[in-house]
């Protein structure tokens, strides 16, 4: 990063250069950045075409991490589990605008009170939840099932059996990341122009007509930055998962996520070049669903 | 899954010799100098880190800490315990990073892979160990290249451990020691059956390896790896009929299925007073000597089959080849394998001490157990069995043994599955 | 990719300081017509529903073994079991990885503090070569999950002999894209007069900043702090591996180590976690405003 010269930028008022002002600001971070993260992107990539000793050391094993992830059929079903949890995370948007938009109406009483109890777990940690919901989810003597029972259901082994687990941890997942949603849609809400509920009252639009009509649409790009992240935090299901199955679970097998699966194989399996293939895997997911995203907003999100 | 303790006299395994053979198991790469060197003089001053993965076994452990401290006041011993589950995933991790603690727990099926990579130091000059005070097997278990790498600590074999109070009130007789696997089964039915209201099982199930599986196996003539390290015995007839006596129990409800003892842990059962029957160790112990039903159990010996089978394996005391505080290291080590600490750790109930003649301060601390069952079960006991890369299968047994235990699926056809796997790490060994 | 993510967030960030009081208005308007008990029973019944599981907890850690796994559930405890707390101490060094937690979550917070606040002023108000291409390189990595980072990390850290430390465990959450993005904007919306003026009274850029423009950032600072922390205290997966010996560890950590033990004592455990979480949503309720409005500016973790 040389100084600018005047010439480079003859449109600036302020300072025509900052001299080495700017790598005294930047030099930190910039250092920083570049060791712990570029470095690693490069080394992820670099280390994907080897395979590891059982205690460190590589040798290159040309495609092969890549040929392997093609045949490994842990791969499709941790593709597929994450889709799962993602698309059902998803699901709690449509739940959080209706409770954004009634937490922020003007002049509620106990509002504070109510967004205590509503953001509260977006401040838990995961692993401590976790540990509560799996009493909860228990077979026997969890309070779902107990619930169920008052109904004449025989409630199924949420945590250690196929599908079941993955549902539980879909709801907790929701449940914890419902409150960041109605955060941002609340902040979006506030952002919405009066008139325009004033212009769809003169025409006699009711309640719902305005909430489908003016609220929905409005809110349609804090709708699309929220599926966006709920998307990328969806796909890096670990903490949850890991904290929820344990360890030496039978349903495993059928639950893990792809990150639970990047974990498994670099730390517990020592497999460090086949796990950074799986982090590129995931790297491309989460690329070309932002993408998707991007390419398919135009068609539903609406800025002013 | 446990296959927390291995085996005792698997001298075919430690002289195998890995892959990546070494000329002893502390010659590896690493900065620091294989050689052990002197050992810490009594005023040193350091401090050392020492890892161990049961928790029941913490206050024994904290204690010979601290009569080790009076010798040396100067070092200082952390402890870190790790939940057994995870325990190897973190060893592995600090392996690779060179950050082993200095004094650490080893187990059978682990030992020869750290060994072989040199991060075992080599003991054979540590001042006051001397493998003649210790079981044979045991030594030899623990030597890779002729070289003594790890102390043993334990021993254990398994045992049948009851709730005498939940078995009379199902009007059930306690376990005489000459139960066969009929009588085991209809004993667990009658408990069932009567206190099922109660959520009182007759046994807790489960897929423990060394506890469970094994001995059931082997006791109808199945074996688990064959002598040769070549093939796997999950298809071995007599391995299959231990699978469709356990299968049996489940199917009739006698038995609590694999998921429910995936959320209650058969020991967890055990200890809160909900299954009257537990096959387990001696090791068992520790843990019950602190539970609510302290009063109401004791053990007697394993079930029977076709034949004798029993499981005997030891934990090691191991070091660090690679740790920057060896004197410090040598001199708690040295502590740890004397037999005042085999005596403390016997005394405190944590676990029956390797060290030869010892035994009695194990006895003694936990009157009211019958402990001296499991150290007469390790005369017909077999090895824990192992192979060069035994915690490969062992993942594959973690995945599969619960479809064979507990279903869905063909007991036969499912088994036949590990079986092929397992033979296939198998070949990858030599 | 993340340009165009950059400006939904910029989008979203200054809806949040608009606030209308026209909107406000026409929204009591639409209000009047709904029953007003109505909303209550709905945000009553289903903000209990979020907190149960945290008073559900509660109850657990004051339980004894036999009462947790009771059928049907035992709601509240014959006698609460105090004991629970003070056990936790006995079965994890709890105070040694909570004193561990605050100090990683600290050096984070300041470290993240000071070096995005520079550099987030560097991008917004100095101009120098390749700026651009420099903020897009920074910003890309947000797009990328921390998978890819984790195996290399390590070897940083380890090579930096930094395994099993506070700073190890620290460092690489240090430095934050996202945390620079967030201090740009904020410096790019400050009026240019007052660096005007500080620049004639013969200020250099570093007085400048340190004297006029980071006293006069307490809200954007504040969120970058309140995400940091958040971040910081909750993490898992790094500190998992980076510090691997119970006494050097953080809380999360220290949590999991309590699960697969060969008993499992629940109470103990709910008491264990609960206490870990505590810090947290005491800070949550004392700054309830600023850490909504800092959870506002992003989902994005660090």
């Amino acid at each position: 990063m040389s100084h600018e010269t005047a010439a480079a930028a003859p449109r600036r008022r302020r300072r025509r250069a900052d001299g080495w002002w700017p790598l005294v600001f930047l030099g930190p971070l910039l250092i920083g950045i570049a060791v712990f993260y570029f470095w690693p992107i490069l080394a992820t990539v670099i280390n994907s075409f080897t395979v590891f000793g059982p205690f460190g050391g590589r040798t290159f094993n040309g495609l092969e991490n890549y040929a392997q992830l093609l045949q490994d059929s842990f791969i499709s079903r941790a593709v597929l589990n994450t889709l799962i949890y993602t698309v059902i995370v998803l699901c709690g948007i449509p739940l959080a605008v209706c409770i954004a938009s009634l937490l922020n109406q003007k002049g509620l009483r106990f509002a504070r009170f109510y967004q205590v109890l509503f953001f509260l777990p977006a401040v838990s940690m995961p692993v401590a939840v976790s540990l509560v919901w799996r009493m909860i989810f228990n077979k026997e003597f969890g309070l779902v099932n107990w619930a169920l029972s008052l109904v004449g259901i025989d409630g199924p082994y949420w945590v250690t059996a196929p599908w079941w687990s993955l549902l539980a941890i879909s709801i907790v997942g929701l449940w914890s990341s419902l409150p960041l949603a109605i955060i941002i849609l609340g902040a979006g809400l506030r952002g919405i122009p009066a008139e325009l509920y004033e212009a769809a009252q003169l025409d006699g639009a009711g309640t719902v007509r305005q909430f489908f009509s003016v609220t929905v649409p409005l809110l349609t790009p804090s709708i699309f930055f929220l599926s966006i992240i709920t998307a990328i935090n969806g796909f890096q299901l670990f903490d949850l998962l890991f904290a929820m199955m344990g360890q030496a679970n039978p349903a495993m097998a059928d639950t893990q996520s792809l990150v639970y699966l990047f974990y498994s194989e670099a730390f517990r399996q020592n497999n460090q070049g086949y796990a950074s293939v799986i982090a590129l895997l995931i790297l491309a997911i989460i690329g070309a669903f932002t993408l998707l995203q991007f390419r398919l907003q135009r068609r539903w999100v609406h800025y002013e | 899954m446990t296959s927390r303790r291995t085996l005792l006299g698997a001298a075919g395994v430690a002289a195998a010799g890995g892959a990546l053979a070494l000329s002893g198991c502390s010659s590896g790469g690493g900065g620091a100098s294989p050689e052990l060197g002197a050992m810490a003089a009594k005023n040193a001053k350091d401090s050392i880190s020492f890892q161990i993965w049961d928790a029941a076994q913490a206050p024994a452990m904290r204690q010979i800490i601290d009569a080790f401290h009076e010798d040396y006041p100067g070092i200082e011993v952390t402890m870190s315990i790790a939940a057994y589950a995870s325990y190897f995933e973190r060893l592995r991790i600090q392996a690779t990073g060179d950050d082993l603690p200095d004094v650490f727990w080893i187990n059978g099926p682990n030992f020869e892979l750290y060994a072989s990579h040199g991060l075992l130091q080599d003991l054979s000059d540590l001042e006051g160990f001397d493998p003649k005070n210790y079981p044979e097997n045991l030594i030899a278990l623990y030597t890779y290249d002729a070289k003594p790498c790890a102390i043993p600590k334990d021993f254990d074999t398994i045992g049948l451990w009851y709730n005498r109070e939940l078995l009379h009130r199902a009007g059930v007789d306690a376990p005489d020691g000459s139960w066969s696997w009929q009588q085991y089964r209809d004993a667990s039915e009658q408990v069932t059956r009567k206190l099922r209201s109660d959520r009182i099982w007759g046994n807790p199930g489960g897929i423990e390896t060394q506890a469970y599986i094994y001995p059931l196996a082997l006791q109808a003539g199945g074996f688990i790896v064959s002598e040769d390290k070549r093939t796997s015995g999950y298809d071995d007839p007599g391995t299959l009929e231990a699978f469709d006596f356990l299968r049996g129990m489940i199917d009739d409800g006698i038995a609590p299925d694999v998921r429910y003892t995936t959320e209650n842990p058969p020991q967890d059962l055990f200890s809160d007073g909900r299954a009257a029957l537990m096959t387990s160790g001696n090791w068992q112990a520790a843990v019950l000597q602190d539970s609510v039903v302290k009063e109401q159990i004791d053990a007697a010996p394993l079930i029977h089959g076709k034949q004798e089978g029993n499981v005997i394996h030891g934990i090691g005391y191991a070091m660090s080849a690679h740790g920057t505080h060896k004197p410090a290291a040598s001199a708690f080590l040295s502590f740890l394998g004397s037999e005042k600490a085999a005596r403390i750790q016997g005394a405190a109930g944590a676990a029956n001490p390797a060290f030869i003649g010892t035994n009695d301060s194990f006895f003694d601390a936990l009157p009211g157990f019958d402990l001296e069952l499991f150290v007469d079960a390790a005369e017909t006991a077999l090895p824990y069995p192992v192979s060069q890369n035994t915690s490969a299968w062992n993942q594959l047994e973690e995945l599969l043994l619960p479809k064979i235990v507990g279903g869905p699926g063909d007991v036969a056809e499912t088994a036949k599955d590990l079986a092929d796997r397992m033979d296939g790490v198998l070949a990858d060994e030599s | 990719m993340s340009e165009t993510s950059a400006r939904t967030t910029q989008c979203t960030t200054a809806r949040t300081s608009a606030r209308s009081t026209a909107a406000d208005r026409a929204r009591s308007g639409t209000r009047a017509r709904r029953p007003r008990w109505a909303t209550h029973a709905v945000l009553l019944i289903g903000g209990i529903l979020m907190v149960f599981p945290f008073l559900w907890q509660i109850n657990m850690s004051l339980s004894t073994q036999a009462e947790v796994t009771s059928v049907p559930p035992s709601w509240l405890p014959a006698s609460p079991q105090w004991k629970n707390y003070p056990a936790v101490f006995e079965q994890v060094p709890f105070l040694h990885q909570f004193v561990n937690t605050a100090l990683v979550t600290i050096a984070r917070v300041i470290g993240q503090l000071l070096l995005c606040a520079l550099a987030g002023y560097a991008f917004a108000r100095m101009t120098f070569r390749g700026k651009n291409l420099v903020f897009a390189l920074v910003l890309s990595i947000l797009m990328v999950p921390y998978q890819i980072y984790l195996i290399p990390q390590y070897g940083v850290i380890q090579n930096l002999g930094l395994l099993n430390t506070i700073a190890g465990i620290a460092a690489p959450g240090v430095f934050s894209a996202f945390g620079t993005f967030l201090m740009r904007q904020h410096f790019l919306s400050m009026p240019a007069s007052l660096e005007e003026a500080a620049r004639l009274d013969g200020a250099n850029p570093w007085q400048t900043f340190w004297r006029i423009m980071f006293p006069l950032s307490g809200p954007a600072l504040s969120a970058v702090a309140i995400l940091t922390a958040l971040a910081s205290w909750n993490d898992l997966m790094w500190p998992l591996i980076a510090a691997t010996y119970d006494e050097k560890t953080t809380l999360a950590v220290g949590l999991t180590s309590l699960q697969g033990q060969f008993t499992t004592d629940y109470p103990v455990m709910m008491a264990a976690s609960f206490m870990a979480m505590l810090p947290l949503m005491i800070l949550f309720i004392v700054l309830q405003r600023r850490v909504v409005e800092g959870l506002a500016h992003s989902g994005m973790k660090g």
